[in-house]
């Protein structure tokens, strides 16, 4: 067992010094980000398994072999758990987590289509961001998200609990509400692009000419083409977080909602102080989790404007896709990525510092 | 000794299966789609029979390939791109400048096709220098006419030829008069990506615009020139005081363009001989109520970027794969040899558009070689399906000293990216100032020059 560990460590630490030389572009480059996972993996592996051995060389006799023994017993309940997460983990680690390595890598290197052609330090991100197009994309991703918080934040909640209280036809609400869901979500992106089309033949144009009133433009418009491209956004994704705020409703103990009722609460003081404390944790996750996928909006501006007009719905992930698709150029779309994942981090970071979890439920 | 014996004979067998599998095999890109079933017979029934009778040891493997930006770099990457593949001119600079092409240079001087080449497409086959592509056809960025349109609005002279647009003058005249005769747009303008961009530079240098200059070994742009302006302040007039576009310029891209054009929603757009199908076949424009004509004039006269399509041969293809696609290509009619089976393989092109309801073209000579040009027009001559006349001012605008002009050099894609932005900005606001807003181009672009090519 200790032979085997001692193995496992060492080529864990191969794989590992192997990795960084690749990436530091000492050693043939090729799989460097492979090696640096595969090489953590392996010190992780080797970790334990001298771990283990070291219980097992060690469980005696007496009252401390038996703790011991429960001890190994339990690290082999969990080397059953390794095993079967075993084909998760790699995945993650292949298909994840290298591709991200190799990302941050390929950022500092200049680049002809995916192979590397020299070490260039910041030059792709100081050319990122003297771009015409970063800063605009930069506000716009905020902007993205400040709309999507301001008019989709709520909305699940508010459904939910309608939905909550709702005696008949319940499970029709639920399933009307997950519809939009379940609809491929290029397509709904598509439709809503005729909703929202300056011709005649838009579905908006044709309600204003029903009511007599001139057509006029949306997506060209730039003040407005960002509410109405998270509008849109809200309206495919608020089914899903509804559901999951559904199932936090439900699992409020309904001894609360009984005793505040015989204490003479009425609707709203239940509402603000048993519904709202109960899934103030759940909204809290929910709310950093919207912000992470809704920085990173890519094909609904792609398909509904192509980020026009004048950069006015350019999100950064665009920008990404600009450079790697249009253009080849592996380089500047990954050091834009990895701005992108900076800034993310960091507003998770703050997010996590200045809002506590509540302890109270 | 046995085991010797034993040895050389595996040896021996080892090498003679390598040495087999090293026979050729050429993946032919350019092979028709499924669907294109009258492109599958020809090439089962006469390129492929007609290219294994000179070839026996080369190996074709049906790969067909319909070029697109998504997919073409994972395929070039993972070294599983087709022998041979079809491209646009517009892509070499990016193609060759990542290194995802074969240098094609010295096998077409060996076979003495290099000069033969036509001078004005040399420029867009290279890249520093060298060549990438053999260029299959090529066009001038002219206007699409939708003759229907036209004589709706009685813009045809008594013989019922359209009175079309010689000026931008006279192009503002005509797009206002349909606009006011039938209610459809007079003109369709680009405006959601990078084509419109592409189409106002073509405008720009009719108004006398040189948009890049090399002085003192560097590379200024001028954006922000008096023509540039000009032009700029056409397309927001256009919209603004002429209203004569369709109803989101924002939204149109390169197809929805044409869809503009074949559906009677628009009268003209810039477009090019090489998508004839397009109004036509793809959105049921009669091919005899499609015209095209040159660029209108402007100060500068008439100016029309040179396009157009050629084979490429990905990084990594060997020589001897090359030289068998050549051989193909040559079969098929594009290379600058004749032959009876080259007269066979352009017939099945021509016969193919008449099938499909296409209008035949003629086409500007992609080679300088006088036999091949004259099978070329006979055949022309034989399948022409529309009145050669309603593409006839087309093609002599083309022809004119001068007309024709290639892509401006450095950057291009950026250039086009900041011109797009500044039309989208006078298209949704009646009020924007274009020499202010290309002033921003100018700055924007200027330090991407500096930054990437000027360093």
């Amino acid at each position: 067992m200790r032979a085997l560990s001692w193995m496992v460590l060492g080529l864990g630490g191969l794989c590992l010094l192997l990795g960084i030389l690749a990436l530091a572009g000492i050693a043939p480059v090729l799989y460097g980000g492979w090696l640096l996972t595969a090489g953590i993996a392996g010190l992780f592996a080797g970790w334990y398994l001298s771990l283990s051995a070291g219980m097992l060389e060690s469980a005696g006799g007496g009252e401390q072999a038996r703790l011991r023994l429960r001890r190994l017993s339990r690290l082999k309940y969990d080397l059953g758990a390794w095993f079967i997460m075993a084909p998760c983990a790699i995945l993650f680690l292949f298909f994840i987590y290298d591709p991200l390595i190799e990302s941050v890598r390929l950022s500092f290197f200049e680049t002809k289509g995916m192979t590397t052609v020299r070490f260039v330090g910041f030059q792709n991100y100081r050319r990122m961001l003297i771009h015409p197009d970063f800063w605009p994309s930069v506000r716009n991703s905020f902007m993205y998200t400040f709309w999507s918080l301001a008019i989709g934040f709520m909305v699940p909640i508010v459904m939910s609990v309608i939905v909550n209280e709702m005696i008949i036809g319940k499970n029709l609400a639920r399933t009307a509400i997950y519809l939009p869901v379940i609809v491929p979500g290029l397509a709904t992106v598509v439709l809503w692009r005729f909703i929202f089309s300056a011709e005649a033949s838009g579905g908006m144009n044709m309600l204003l000419a029903a009511l007599g009133l001139p057509r006029t433009t949306y997506l060209s418009n730039p003040s407005i083409v960002i509410p109405i491209i998270v509008l849109t956004m809200t309206w495919r994704n608020a089914g899903s977080t509804t559901l999951i705020y559904l199932a936090g409703l439900q699992s409020i103990d309904p001894q609360h909602y009984e005793a505040a009722i015989i204490d003479g609460a009425g609707v709203w003081r239940r509402l603000i102080h048993i519904t709202i404390p109960n899934i103030y944790n759940l909204a809290r996750t929910l709310l950093i989790l919207q912000i992470i996928a809704v920085f990173q909006i890519i094909y609904e501006p792609l398909v509904m404007t192509n980020g026009g007009p004048n950069n006015a719905s350019v999100s950064m992930m665009q920008v990404v896709y600009r450079y790697a698709f249009e253009r080849f150029d592996y380089s500047h779309a990954t050091a834009m990525s990895v701005i992108i994942a900076v800034i993310l981090l960091a507003l998770t970071l703050v997010y996590n510092r200045i809002g506590k979890p509540s302890e109270a439920y | 000794m046995k085991k010797l014996l034993a040895l050389a004979l595996v040896l021996a067998l080892t090498l003679g299966a390598a040495g087999a599998m090293a026979e050729t095999v050429l993946k032919l890109g350019i092979y028709p789609i499924d669907t294109d079933e009258r492109g599958v017979e020809t090439h089962e029934n006469t390129f492929i029979p007609a290219f294994e009778a000179a070839h026996p040891d080369v190996t074709i493997e049906r790969a067909p390939y319909d070029f697109n930006l998504q997919t073409i770099l994972p395929l070039l990457e993972s070294g599983n791109a087709p022998s041979v593949i079809t491209t646009y001119f517009t892509e070499i600079p990016k193609l060759a400048g990542n290194d995802f092409l074969e240098d094609i240079t010295d096998i077409l001087e060996e076979r003495g096709w290099l000069e033969q080449i036509n001078p004005a497409i040399i420029g867009p086959s290279s890249y520093e220098g060298r060549v990438y592509g053999i260029p299959r056809n090529f066009y001038g960025m002219g206007m699409m006419l939708n003759v229907e349109l036209f004589e709706e609005a009685g813009l045809v002279d008594e013989d019922g030829t359209p009175l079309y647009p010689k000026t931008w003058d006279e192009f503002v005249e005509t797009a206002a008069k349909i606009k006011d005769e039938t209610g459809a747009a007079g003109f369709v303008l680009l405006g959601a990506d990078n084509a419109a961009g592409w189409h106002f530079t073509i405008l720009s240098w009719s108004f006398g615009a040189q948009m890049q200059t090399l002085e003192d070994g560097k590379w200024i742009a001028h954006l922000n020139d008096e023509p540039v302006v000009k032009a700029l302040q056409l397309v927001k007039d256009l919209k603004w005081e002429h209203d004569v576009l369709t109803a989101d310029p924002t939204a149109e891209n390169w197809a929805t363009g044409f869809q503009q054009l074949g559906t009677g929603a628009a009268a003209m757009y810039m477009a090019a001989d090489d998508a004839v199908a397009q109004p036509t076949a793809n959105y049921g424009l009669p091919i005899d109520k499609l015209m095209m004509i040159g660029m209108p004039a402007g100060p500068a006269g008439t100016v029309m970027l040179t396009g157009g399509n050629l084979f490429v041969f990905p990084k990594g293809t060997p020589k001897d794969e090359i030289n068998a696609a050549l051989d193909y290509l040559e079969i098929m009619g594009y290379a600058p040899v004749v032959s009876d089976i080259a007269r066979e393989g352009r017939k099945a092109d021509y016969e193919s558009n008449v099938a499909n309801g296409v209008p035949v073209m003629k086409g500007l000579n992609v080679w300088t070689n006088d036999e091949y040009n004259a099978m070329i027009d006979e055949l022309y001559a034989q399948y022409v399906n529309v009145d050669p006349a309603l593409y006839a001012s087309y093609y002599e605008a083309a022809a004119k000293p001068g007309a024709l002009h290639a892509e401006e050099p450095m950057q291009t894609q950026d250039m086009y990216a900041e011109l797009t932005k500044a039309l989208q900005a006078v298209i949704v606001d009646a009020d924007a100032d274009p020499q202010a807003l290309l002033d921003i181009a100018q700055e924007n672009f200027q330090a991407l020059l500096d930054e990437q090519v000027n360093k």
